[in-house]
């Protein structure tokens, strides 16, 4: 324990005079310690950078590549010629002497007319449904 | 005043000839049809809704209001049936198969039904009580069942036409097919022309069993009858038939298109 002086305050009711204070002071001499690091900027080990680098360049290094094989053109495939014989060629129908009279032309234009009537005709048209009426009225005669 | 008769004359002979062109009113006639129906369904509503306020309440004001809307209820359901047989016979108008004696078979038939209608409307206007109202509307249930056969029968007679019209076209086609290819016999090879008397004897096979399902119909069109569900089951065996006869007919246009070919080209 040690005793030092200590001046009074002006405003004490004795100023000028000292008053002695015991302090409890450690007499041991205290050894100063480094001042703690901020917990954000905490630096990361360099090899985990380069680890890191290096992956970031090989994603870009595929990213470029895929980029350009996008850009690139098809190669044409060239057809290989398959060996075929030559197709019969249509034979030329020479139209009959009958073709041009007018009891062909009419026949013609008869069946046209039957087979289109034919396919517009329809037995089971839905207007042929007749109305059911209520014959039920509940009332009792 | 005499200066100007001729003129008039003229005039009045010009309006009367210049006819406009005749259109198909059966649609318009289906049209009314179901709007008469419509009007039908929300009658039978609105007197369902009064008649159970009538059960529920017996009070005079009720009854009063039933009796109302039983009133317009029967007259409708007359009505819609009216309408259906006037769309009937549009058809029957537009029909260019029906002989005149068949065509006024089924109208006098519609003509008969029509009055019965008309016949219970004005009795439902007459109705001075409930009891009244079911008076009037079992006349109509003891004729529904006649009244639902001449619908059916109208209809297959109306399809029966369109089949006997095609019919006649078909034959006349092959009449004409006939006529040039005895004209061809002379110009084309022996083979073509066995092939053309082939094609011939397959449309005389058709005509035949196109011919036999008319008469199958015409002999089962009289019975149509019994109630509703028995005479929607003999419908639909007509029906059936007359797909058939509707094939056969298919199938000898198509032989007659062959043969069309076959005499088109040498």
């Amino acid at each position: 324990m040690n005793d030092i002086n200590v001046p009074i305050a002006p405003n004490s009711p004795d100023p000028g005079s000292t008053a002695t204070v015991t302090a409890d002071i450690a007499s041991d001499p205290v050894t100063p310690t480094a001042p703690a690091a901020p917990q954000g900027k905490r630096r990361l080990p360099n090899h985990i950078l380069v680890v890191a680098g290096i992956f970031l360049m090989a994603i870009l290094i595929t990213a470029v590549f895929y980029v350009r094989s996008l850009q690139q053109t098809p190669i044409a495939v060239t057809p290989t010629p398959i060996e075929a014989p030559p197709p019969t060629p249509t034979p030329i129908r020479t139209p009959s002497r009958l073709a041009s009279t007018s009891a062909f032309m009419s026949f013609q234009s008869a069946v046209s007319s039957l087979s289109a009537g034919l396919q517009i005709l329809n037995i089971n048209d839905p207007s042929f449904t007749p109305p059911i009426l209520n014959t039920d009225l509940g009332l009792s005669p | 005043m005499r200066r100007f008769l001729p003129l008039v004359i003229l005039l009045v002979a010009g309006i009367s000839l210049w006819r406009t062109p005749v259109q198909a009113s059966s649609p318009q006639a289906y049209q009314d049809f179901n709007y008469q129906f419509d009007q039908y369904r929300q009658k039978l509503s609105d007197f369902q809704a009064a008649y159970t306020q009538y059960k529920q309440f017996n009070s005079l004001t009720a009854q009063q209001d039933a009796l109302d809307k039983v009133k317009a209820l029967l007259a409708q359901r007359n009505m819609v049936a009216k309408t259906y047989f006037l769309f009937l016979n549009e058809k029957l108008n537009e029909n260019p198969g029906l002989g005149s004696a068949d065509t006024a078979g089924y109208r006098t038939a519609i003509t008969n039904q029509i009055g019965l209608l008309d016949q219970n409307t004005v009795q439902s206007q007459t109705i001075g009580t409930l009891a009244d109202a079911a008076t009037v509307s079992t006349a109509f249930i003891k004729n529904y069942n006649a009244m639902q056969a001449a619908y059916r029968q109208t209809i297959v007679g109306i399809n029966l036409g369109y089949l006997q019209y095609f019919g006649s076209k078909f034959d006349a086609a092959a009449a004409s097919a006939q006529t040039l290819i005895a004209a061809s016999r002379g110009d084309s090879s022996p083979e073509k022309q066995a092939t053309m008397d082939r094609w011939m004897l397959n449309l005389s096979n058709q005509h035949s069993l196109f011919t036999e399902k008319i008469v199958l119909i015409q002999k089962a069109l009289p019975g149509i009858k019994g109630d509703v569900q028995e005479q929607d089951r003999q419908l639909a065996t007509i029906q059936k038939t007359m797909l058939a006869a509707r094939q056969d007919l298919i199938e000898g246009a198509s032989y007659l298109g062959e043969l069309q070919d076959a005499l088109h080209y040498e």
